[in-house]
Order: C-alpha cells, then sequence, then structure tokens
C-alpha cells in the first residue's frame, strides 16, 4: 500500500504493528504513533461520507477501528502487517434487499473503479455476510453494504461475541451457539433470495428450505439464549 | 454530522461513556485519543469514534453500542422476520 500520505513508513508501521500484537497492554507512545497514522484515514473520512451520501441519496455512517479490535486483528493473521489492515476507517450503509444491495454496490464500483469487492454473500466469513469495498481514497477506506436481514445477524453476533469472547465471530466459541448462529445465517440468506425472488418466483426448493428454518427457528433462539 | 466517542465495556455488554460532537469532528478525534490512553490497560474496553448524520442512525448502524441490552430486540426482529417469511411462504404456496 500506499504509505506516503501516513508520514510513516511502511516498515515504521509494521514494527508498530508487531509491538502492538505482542504487547499485553499498549505503550502510550504506540497509541500515539497509531493515532498519528489513524489521522489520514480521519481527515479522508468527511470527504468519502459526502461521496458516498450522494450516491445512495440516504444514510451512511462511518466508524474508525478500536484499538482492541487493530490488536485482535494483527493477532489473528499470519503475517500480522499493521500495514496491510484495509479497514482501519470504514462506512456502512443498510439497504432493505439483495436488489438494493447489488444496485448500490454496482454504483460504488463505478465511482471508485479500483476498488475490490469482496462479496461475502458466495463466500460467508464465519456466516457473516455483506459486501464489503475497499476503495483506494488514496489510503485503503472499506465500504460495508449489509441487507437489513445481514445487519440483524451482525449485530446479534456482535452482542453475543461479548457475551461468549470474540473467538464467536471467528469459528470458535460454544459449538451450539456457534453452529445456531450458523443456522440463523443461513436462514436470513434465503428469506432474502425470497424476498429478492419474489413469492411467485421461488422455487419449491427454497420455500421448502425456509419452512424447514422456521421450523427450527424456536430452537436455535432457546440456544442463542435470545430472550 | 455528527461524531460521536462511545466507551463500551465488552465483557459488562455496556457503554461506560459517551460525547456527542457536533460539527467538531476534529474535537472528537483528539477526544477519542485521550480516552484510549486512559483506558489503555483495559482490553476488554473498546474506545469507538462513529459518525453519522443523527445519533438515531448510529444507533442503527452500531446498535450494539448504543443499546447493549438489545439483545430482546434482536428476539423482536428475529420474530418479525419469521412472521414476514411465513406470510411470504403462504403466498408462495
Amino acid at each position: 500500500m500506499n504509505t506516503e500520505h501516513t508520514g510513516l513508513s511502511k516498515s515504521q508501521l509494521d514494527k508498530l504493528g508487531s509491538r502492538l500484537r505482542n504487547s499485553t497492554e499498549p505503550a502510550n507512545e504506540d497509541l500515539a504513533l497509531l493515532d498519528r497514522y489513524r489521522e489520514q484515514f480521519f481527515v479522508l473520512n468527511d470527504a468519502v461520507l459526502g461521496e458516498l451520501r450522494k450516491l445512495t441519496g440516504s444514510g451512511v455512517e462511518s466508524r474508525h477501528k478500536s484499538v482492541p479490535s487493530i490488536v485482535a486483528k494483527l493477532r489473528r493473521r499470519q503475517p500480522a502487517r499493521l500495514s496491510a489492515i484495509q479497514d482501519l476507517a470504514g462506512a456502512r450503509i443498510i439497504v432493505w434487499d439483495l436488489r438494493a444491495q447489488d444496485f448500490l454496490v454496482e454504483k460504488i464500483v463505478g465511482r471508485y473503479p479500483d476498488a475490490t469487492v469482496d462479496d461475502k454473500r458466495l463466500r460467508p466469513t464465519f456466516s457473516y455476510r455483506a459486501v464489503h469495498i475497499v476503495a483506494d481514497v488514496p489510503l485503503p477506506y472499506e465500504i460495508q453494504v449489509r441487507t437489513l436481514n445481514q445487519q440483524t445477524w451482525a449485530q446479534l453476533s456482535e452482542r453475543l461475541a461479548d457475551r461468549y469472547g470474540f473467538e464467536l465471530k471467528y469459528g470458535g466459541g460454544p459449538p451450539d451457539v456457534a453452529l445456531a448462529l450458523t443456522e440463523y445465517s443461513d436462514f436470513l440468506a434465503a428469506a432474502d433470495r425470497l424476498v429478492a425472488l419474489g413469492d411467485e418466483n421461488a422455487s419449491d426448493d427454497l420455500t421448502g428450505t425456509i419452512r424447514a428454518y422456521v421450523e427450527r427457528l424456536p430452537t436455535l433462539m432457546e440456544v442463542l439464549k435470545i430472550r | 454530522m455528527i461524531d460521536v466517542v462511545v466507551v463500551y465495556d465488552r465483557s459488562a455488554a455496556s457503554m461506560i461513556e459517551q460525547h456527542v460532537y457536533s460539527g467538531d469532528p476534529r474535537a472528537a478525534f483528539a477526544r477519542r485519543f485521550e480516552l484510549e490512553l486512559a483506558y489503555r490497560k483495559r482490553t476488554d474496553v473498546e474506545v469507538v469514534l462513529v459518525s453519522g448524520a443523527t445519533l438515531d442512525d448510529l444507533k442503527t448502524s452500531h446498535a450494539r453500542y448504543f443499546d447493549p441490552g438489545a439483545i430482546r430486540a434482536d428476539r423482536e426482529t428475529a420474530d418479525r422476520h419469521k412472521k414476514e417469511i411465513e406470510r411470504l411462504l403462504d403466498r408462495a404456496s
């Protein structure tokens, strides 16, 4: 990646990433360095959000990755390079359904033609579904486009990860909870497909699958202890 | 546009503090750093900076920070989805 905008060399960044990854608590000087790096992303944020609002004509919210999330990501990855993290800053857009998602993704890619698209509907990350677009503006900026169902699942997954531990989001945690979360994600994905196809065009296979999930839902909710 | 700095305790699933800035993103950025230093020994605490048009928008897109107890709401959402899906299934059959 291009680091000339950050005021830190790639080597400095990656050494900082190493220290963050290996320390039990980050040193004040390292937090200050990280802040200096993140400031470059922050400066870009308003401009990118403005562009995205023009494209969507609706709500766009942004978030900047927290220190514990950065450290957790560095610990999960080998090699763990701070310079390779692409979602230090990002935006989230929630749309009604799959059609709106496809339409918006196309518009965003039209605006940022060099962007890379990670379609997690086709290849979910531990059952997490969405479309992520990383635009080079010129630092990497991650735009998450989620349907309402995908957002519902992602929020639930975050809350359950607070309860059962961060690893739940990455395939760990209690196996029954992880499995129930996966089934719930599959159910919501099937529901999204049903809405996109319309009830008249849905195949018997799809409706059969969804009926089976609907029957399983009370059990899933019980396992997930959502009361 | 508002910028909100949230201090969130993951192990307790609760918000510790929240600071809302309207039209002053620099102040929000600086505040986040102060809070990161203050909480640096708490690995279970996240200091998060989120931005959006309104606080209500942020409560939707980043619900976990603003209403951590809302697993209840997830249940309500699941029940609502179930009803909608059953309605679609009825129409499909």
